[in-house]
């Protein structure tokens, strides 16, 4: 993972909580906590503080949590008492554990290059049919945001290929091409993806 | 405040097969347009009412805060379902008159689960019948569709 990417995240762990915080789930959380069967495992990869994984936890599900950031990771265990550790995409090892794996704005921090690697790790992770959710920003090229952090951008044609290559089948493929704003200020066309392992 | 405009179609290759969904969103301040914006997606294996429906939910749950917004769509399924049909499926349990249960049940729940946090009118217009805004949602369906076409 990109260096400069973590110290963001961990410098401004704080600050990010009051921003990302919702109190309820959006409708892509509500429809990923009603994907899972009631008491399902699922993994918050990338949770950053962890906010999404309460709500995950207090819909009944069992959580499990990772993040780069030592901060976040700290944040997400000490404020919403998430089963948190710090781990980067590449060190995910478990093996058909899980019933559901949420990766919301997450692997667009890793490089191209370690994507389909990533992606063949979270479908090893999961149990037959289990339940990927996957939002990405829609574009080319990887580069850095005004705050430091390091994107890799895809396009919709392009993750469906590196899916499928891991093994995954579509189930839905959502694009918002007028996106929404970002911390940056900038506008920016993102895709929520969900498939089946 | 803008008055805020959706034009929501599905489309779908097969009667279950590979659809998708597009909403065409509009402000407008007066008869001007100071805003628009385009959703879509799909699924492999759906139906053209669900997709219909798809389109409607995306389209409120697109909404970041409570709106009033004309929602207008070119399915009489859709329309006279959340309008009219609804209130006696609830009142029999999501049975329908005829005592069979009511076909996409869960996208129905999901879908007045949406409208009740916003205040929502409901518009049919004819489809492929040369209104520009409901031919662009039809287009953004077909986008949506086209991943999952073999």
């Amino acid at each position: 993972m990109d260096t400069e990417t973590i110290k963001y995240y961990d410098k401004s762990a704080e600050s990010y909580l009051d921003k990302v915080c919702n109190t309820y789930p959006d409708s892509d959380l509500l429809s990923f906590i009603n994907s899972i069967k009631s008491g399902g495992t699922v993994l918050d990869l990338g949770c950053g503080p962890g906010n999404s994984s309460a709500m995950m936890q207090s819909a009944g599900l069992n959580v499990q949590a990772s993040d780069c950031s030592q901060k976040m990771v700290d944040i997400a265990k000490n404020k919403f008492n998430v089963d948190a550790i710090k781990a980067e995409f590449k060190e995910l090892s478990e093996i058909d554990l899980y019933d559901g794996v949420w990766a919301n704005f997450s692997l667009l921090h890793a490089p191209r290059s370690e994507m389909l690697s990533n992606l063949k790790k979270i479908n090893r992770s999961l149990k037959k049919k289990g339940y990927l959710h996957i939002g990405l920003k829609i574009g080319n090229g990887e580069k850095r945001d005004t705050l430091g952090r390091q994107y890799t951008y895809y396009q919709p044609k392009e993750l469906k290929s590196l899916l499928i290559s891991a093994g995954f089948t579509i189930n839905t493929i959502r694009l918002d091409m007028d996106g929404a704003i970002s911390m940056t200020g900038m506008i920016e066309p993102f895709m929520i993806v969900t498939a089946y392992a | 405040m803008p008055d805020l405009y959706a034009y929501t179609d599905g489309a779908c290759s097969g009667n279950p097969g590979p659809g998708g969904w597009g909403v065409l969103m509009i402000a407008k301040e007066g008869s001007k347009i100071i805003k628009t914006k385009n959703l879509s997606g799909g699924t492999a294996e759906t139906t053209n009412n669900q997709m219909e429906l798809t389109a409607a939910i995306m389209a409120l749950e697109a909404l970041a805060k409570p709106s009033k917004i004309t929602l207008i769509t070119d399915s009489s399924y859709v329309k006279d379902g959340i309008t009219k049909w609804i209130f006696g499926w609830k009142k029999n349990g999501w049975k329908t008159a005829a005592k069979k249960p009511v076909k996409n049940e869960e996208l129905w729940k999901r879908l007045e689960l949406a409208t009740e946090l916003h205040d929502v009118s409901w518009e049919w217009i004819k489809g492929h019948a040369g209104h520009f805004e409901n031919e662009q949602a039809d287009e953004l369906a077909r986008n949506g569709m086209e991943p999952f076409k073999s």
